[in-house]
């Protein structure tokens, strides 16, 4: 097992550092010249050089990007912002924890309100029930984030007013972001459990385990739900993604200083070094994440853990397709 | 005309009448066998003709300043108000269709050409190629979709095209990868070998059995992302990158009402129920193509 975690960790480092040279490259052609960011329009041409020197920005684009990397890897450094002149490593290190518990709290709402739903739902397949839930997630999977923030907004802050409708002061503050964040993620989750269940349902191992009179509870949580937790879970992983997403947009509207509120801040000042770190940060969680969920299958896929425990490697048939291929 | 004659042709008229399984004809007879999905076909398609039509029909115009309606409430005149520069928020709306609309329409189009493009090279060629396009797909789904699409923005700049551009090459992977597995899983398939038995040519098992069956799922896919790509593209516009104002896109919209939801929350709520309606919609149709395309995907 140790073997297959370290060759899924050993297999992320060319991604990490492919994902910094595709976003130090894009950034690299925005147009538009730094030097007149930090020092304003009225710089004379001399100040300019000066600094352009200084921040070695007329170094042709490979010498640029390997001093990046270097700083990036070795370091753990994401540069200066342009406007503030602050470290935005450290920028981004404080406003993480907001961005985290936003992500994590509404896929983590999600799994919990919406796998118990698509089991509802495959259990009582085209029943009015099962329809009309379905619908209704439906409607959710369409609901625009920023829209139904301004609503849930619109309800709790300003007419029944029982809770706040920006900042982040404590634990009230961020009810209304991750309930309007993972609407979307609780209606796709269900879809998504019922037809997984739906799929296993119908398998001849679960018609052996009726025959032999196992009671309905244990067939469907002993039996299906765990065959059927593998697309869930490959979902939820990039389902965090999406919410990772969606907090840039949710912070902007509830006014959280997390990373995605930086980002869009950093986008309208130009600020070009901070938008840098902030995508790389976000997308090394969302890569960390998605390392973590393909650890989760070792544990719940008994074909990986098969692949990697002793000799029981020949009993995985030829032709079967590989978990991790 | 003798009886059985009469009966033989009435049979081949009933044939005709049942188009082929998976044939365009055959999609579109499950879409109006489905209440919803022809609802949300109709709907769709009465966006797109009001959007076209609506500066014709409607008495007010979309971008016509009128300081006597600011935050004018529904009303006979204005059945959906007045924002904050009195201009009406239905010819607005209607007339603003076209931009979520087309985005999603032309996004998905780019990412899904430039996708199959790439996922059909990698798959038939594999090797060296192979390995380097995936590797270079796998950096560009490191990141979440609309990350991605908000990044590429900032280096673009805003405006409607350049929303098209970041959508569209955000939605590459999705269906590079797809494409690829698609090849991969048909190249070893038994009506493929059949094919290489009768001693088809590669070129006709390549153009007749293989892109017709790979390309099924991945209808289904391009109809579902369009959803997906209007609902970002109102997210764009929303946090500012998108469709710039004063132009009536809906996520702009939203974005300048979120000013005034205190007092004047009808600003608010019709932009939003639209997106949602036409994202809906497009859900739906998917939903009934998949059906259709794809019975063993069916919920």
């Amino acid at each position: 097992m140790s073997k297959y975690i370290l060759k899924r960790i050993l297999l992320m480092i060319p991604i990490l550092v492919g994902v910094a040279i595709l976003i130090f490259t894009l950034m690299f052609f925005v147009p538009g010249d730094p030097v007149e960011i930090i020092l304003g329009s009225s710089a004379t041409q001399a100040q300019v050089e000066t600094v352009r020197e200084q921040l070695g920005l007329n170094q042709p684009y490979i010498i640029r990007l390997g001093s990046f990397l270097q700083q990036l890897f070795l370091h753990g450094s994401f540069g200066n912002s342009y406007v503030q002149g602050t470290d935005v490593g450290a920028e981004l290190l404080t406003r993480f924890p907001r961005t985290l518990i936003l992500a994590l709290f509404s896929i983590l709402l999600s799994m919990v309100v919406g796998i118990p739903l698509g089991i509802r739902a495959a259990t009582h397949a085209n029943s009015a029930e099962d329809r009309i839930s379905m619908f209704v997630s439906m409607i959710g999977v369409s609901m625009p984030n920023f829209w139904l923030a301004l609503m849930l907004v619109l309800l709790f802050a300003l007419k029944l007013g029982i809770l706040p409708s920006s900042g982040d002061k404590g634990f009230e503050y961020y009810i209304l972001p991750i309930l309007a964040n993972a609407l979307g993620g609780i209606a796709g989750v269900a879809r998504l459990t019922r037809s997984s269940m739906l799929e296993v349902i119908r398998a001849d191992y679960v018609s052996t385990a009726r025959a032999k009179g196992v009671s309905e509870h244990d067939v469907i949580y002993k039996h299906a739900l765990p065959n059927a937790m593998i697309p869930i879970i490959t979902m939820c992983g990039g389902r965090f993604g999406g919410q990772l997403g969606g907090t840039v947009v949710i912070e902007t509207v509830f006014s959280i200083p997390g990373i995605g509120a930086y980002l869009i801040n950093s986008i309208n000042n130009r600020d070009y070094n901070a938008v840098q770190g902030s995508v790389l940060y976000i997308a090394f969680t969302f890569s960390v994440v998605m390392l973590l969920v393909d650890l989760i299958y070792a544990f719940i896929d008994p074909r990986i853990k098969a692949q990697y425990e002793g000799h029981s490697k020949k009993r995985i048939k030829r032709g079967e397709v590989k978990a991790d291929a | 005309m003798p009886k059985e004659a009469m009966q033989k042709k009435n049979k081949n008229k009933k044939l005709k009448q049942m188009a082929r399984a998976g044939s365009a004809r055959y999609v579109w007879q499950r879409i109006c066998q489905n209440p919803l999905a022809l609802a949300s076909v109709i709907i769709i398609s009465l966006m797109i003709v009001l959007s076209i039509i609506s500066p014709f029909i409607l008495k007010c115009e979309y971008s016509k300043i009128s300081m006597q309606d600011m935050y004018a409430l529904p009303s006979l005149a204005h059945p959906f108000g007045c924002d904050e520069l009195g201009r009406d928020i239905l010819s607005r709306i209607l007339y603003g269709a076209r931009f979520t609309l087309a985005v999603g329409f032309l996004s998905v189009f780019m990412s899904a050409t430039l996708g199959i493009a790439l996922g059909s090279v990698a798959g038939y060629f594999g090797g060296v190629v192979d390995q380097v396009i995936m590797r270079f797909l796998d950096v560009m789904a490191a990141f979440p979709q609309l990350l991605l699409a908000i990044a590429i923005s900032a280096v673009l700049g805003t405006g409607f095209d350049k929303c098209i551009y970041a959508l569209g090459i955000a939605g590459i992977p999705h269906f590079a990868r797809m494409m690829r597995a698609n090849i991969l899983t048909l190249r070893n398939q038994e009506f493929v070998e059949a094919a290489i038995s009768i001693k088809c040519s590669k070129w006709r098992i390549i153009v007749h059995h293989v892109i017709p069956n790979a390309f099924a799922p991945l209808i289904v896919e391009i109809s579902m992302s369009i959803a997906g790509a209007g609902l970002a593209a109102s997210s764009l516009s929303f946090i500012g990158l998108g469709v710039q104002p004063p132009a009536p896109e809906w996520g702009a919209m939203l974005a300048s009402a979120r000013n005034y939801i205190r007092l004047y929350p009808h600003m608010i709520m019709f932009p939003g129920i639209f997106i949602m309606l036409s994202v809906l919609s497009f859900n739906l149709i998917g939903d009934a193509i998949r059906d259709a395309l794809d019975p063993k995907l069916k919920d």
